[in-house]
């Protein structure tokens, strides 16, 4: 038993300091994370020089619930953007995404294209590669219209 | 009194023996770096090894009259074929969960030309795309690391298009990739090439339509000692602490290096203990090269086979040829009874 007790400090020091996480890691983007406007509309080129970097205030995503949206937000998600003193929608084009996915494109930077309260994408063209499985999905058929290179 | 007394304390002895050697077990477990020794030769007592030393025993003899040459594995063999050396750890090895997945590869690798290529050398992989007008997608780019063992083998790419740099992990043997071309085969200073993301753009950029470099035939593979320097002020990793050959990086601060020279473990490269845990040993690696050699000859085979078939269906006629003997063959059955084969 001496010899356990003498063990213990060392060993259970380990065992406390070993840190597990008990969340699910934030990969993706969340509240006021800062994005990069992906855009030839006015409102983008601005906002991107603003004294304030554009940022999310709220992911439109649902998690199996009515009520609650998700913390996290995605590629191909629905956010809401603080940019140059206005709240505008915005569609996440491109993402860090620090655990990664086979096939899905991991990018250096957190793109984003804006859109009115209808869904259209205010500007007429992007000015950077989009994934390519945007074009598998319906909702997202309006911004694969827009886009220049796929990826 | 004293029997009760006696048998509680009985009780309480192996009650603490129990925990005491469970405690040790479960502690050591966790300690990085420690595993027991049972768990360890665990894989070594097992029948199915016992059967196969024996049988190399055999083999070795036998080849050491005819031919030195034939056992021996090349020097490059777990460069060329990493997907095919299983997980080093012996508690999360399984000997028929390889043997089934080689075999799943060996299919695979029937069905399309998987290349030799290395961490550093340039590739275009093509993979299948319904919604794309031309049915399939194309991307290029230098390949930064390939990781996990066997079906599972994954490599990544990273290229920089319209300004922005891209990354692309593919799976090896997923079957929605139709072709894999090498268009630069290289080897670096590295075995991983992450810090390429903290480097210029210009050491990852590669254009789409680049054309494949040919080497000269019987050539090895070419070393590039190209060094990268790292220019972004916030990088992902702190690259002076991984011991890196192929970076230059900038004057650092003092307290930087003393940190990275705390940090570093330069005993690491003479620990043989843990290079015998971290590798796959000569024995497992013949058995495996033996498989490798068997399928090259299987692949011969099928590739002549499958020849020989695409042969009989272009010699089939066309539609009216094949008339003209329907109704040879409807005359002669007038004339003469069905012959039966």
């Amino acid at each position: 038993m001496n010899s356990l007790i003498k063990l213990l400090p060392t060993t259970l020091d380990f065992v406390l300091h070993r840190s597990f996480s008990i969340t699910s890691p934030l990969n993706n983007l969340q509240k006021v994370s800062r994005v990069n406007v992906v855009d030839n509309s006015k409102l983008a080129l601005d906002g991107n020089v603003y004294k304030r970097m554009p940022r999310i205030i709220h992911c439109y995503k649902k998690n199996n619930s009515l009520t609650r949206t998700r913390l996290t937000a995605g590629l191909g998600d629905k956010v809401l953007l603080a940019i140059k003193g206005q709240m505008k929608k915005a569609i996440i084009v491109g993402c860090k995404q620090t655990v990664r996915k086979p096939n899905v494109p991991q990018f250096d930077k957190n793109n984003v294209v804006l859109i009115d309260d209808d869904g259209n994408p205010i500007g007429t063209r992007i000015l950077a590669p989009i994934p390519a499985f945007f074009r598998t999905r319906g909702d997202l058929a309006k911004i694969a219209a827009i886009a220049t290179t796929f990826v | 009194m004293a029997l009760a007394f006696s048998n509680t304390n009985k009780f309480l002895l192996n009650n603490q023996h129990i925990l005491r050697s469970v405690l040790i077990l479960s502690v050591r477990y966790k300690q990085r770096g420690h595993i027991a020794d049972h768990l360890v030769e665990h894989h070594r007592k097992l029948p199915l090894s016992k059967v196969k030393t024996s049988a190399t025993e055999d083999v070795s003899q036998v080849n050491d009259e005819k031919n030195q040459n034939v056992r021996t594995t090349p020097h490059d063999f777990k460069y060329v074929y990493p997907d095919f050396l299983p997980n080093p750890i012996p508690f999360l090895r399984d000997r028929i969960l390889e043997k089934l997945e080689r075999k799943d590869m060996f299919r695979r690798r029937q069905q399309i030309d998987i290349p030799e290529f290395y961490v550093g050398s340039v590739l275009a992989v093509t993979s299948a795309d319904p919604y794309a007008p031309s049915r399939r997608n194309r991307f290029v780019g230098i390949c930064i690391q390939r990781e996990k063992h066997g079906l599972k083998h994954e490599f990544t790419l990273r290229n920089i298009v319209d300004g922005l740099g891209v990354e692309i992990v593919y799976e090896l043997y997923n079957p929605t990739i139709t072709r894999i071309e090498v268009l630069k085969l290289e080897r670096r200073l590295d075995e991983n090439l992450a810090y390429l993301r903290d480097a210029p753009p210009e050491y990852c950029t590669f254009p789409f339509d680049m054309e494949p470099v040919k080497l000269p035939p019987g050539s090895g593979v070419p070393l590039n000692t190209i060094q990268v320097p790292i220019t972004s002020t916030h990088w992902q990793y702190k690259w002076e602490r991984h011991d890196l050959k192929g970076v230059l990086l900038p004057p650092l601060p003092r307290s930087v290096r003393k940190a990275a020279e705390r940090y570093s473990e330069p005993w690491r490269q003479w620990d043989i203990m843990r290079q015998y845990r971290t590798e796959i040993h000569d024995e497992d690696r013949d058995e495996i090269f033996e498989d490798i050699e068997k399928h090259k000859q299987d692949l011969a085979q099928y590739r002549i086979d499958s020849k020989e078939n695409i042969k009989i269906i272009r010699t089939r006629q066309k539609a009216a040829g094949r008339k003209a003997i329907l109704d040879d063959s409807q005359q002669t059955k007038h004339s003469n009874p069905p012959t039966s084969k």
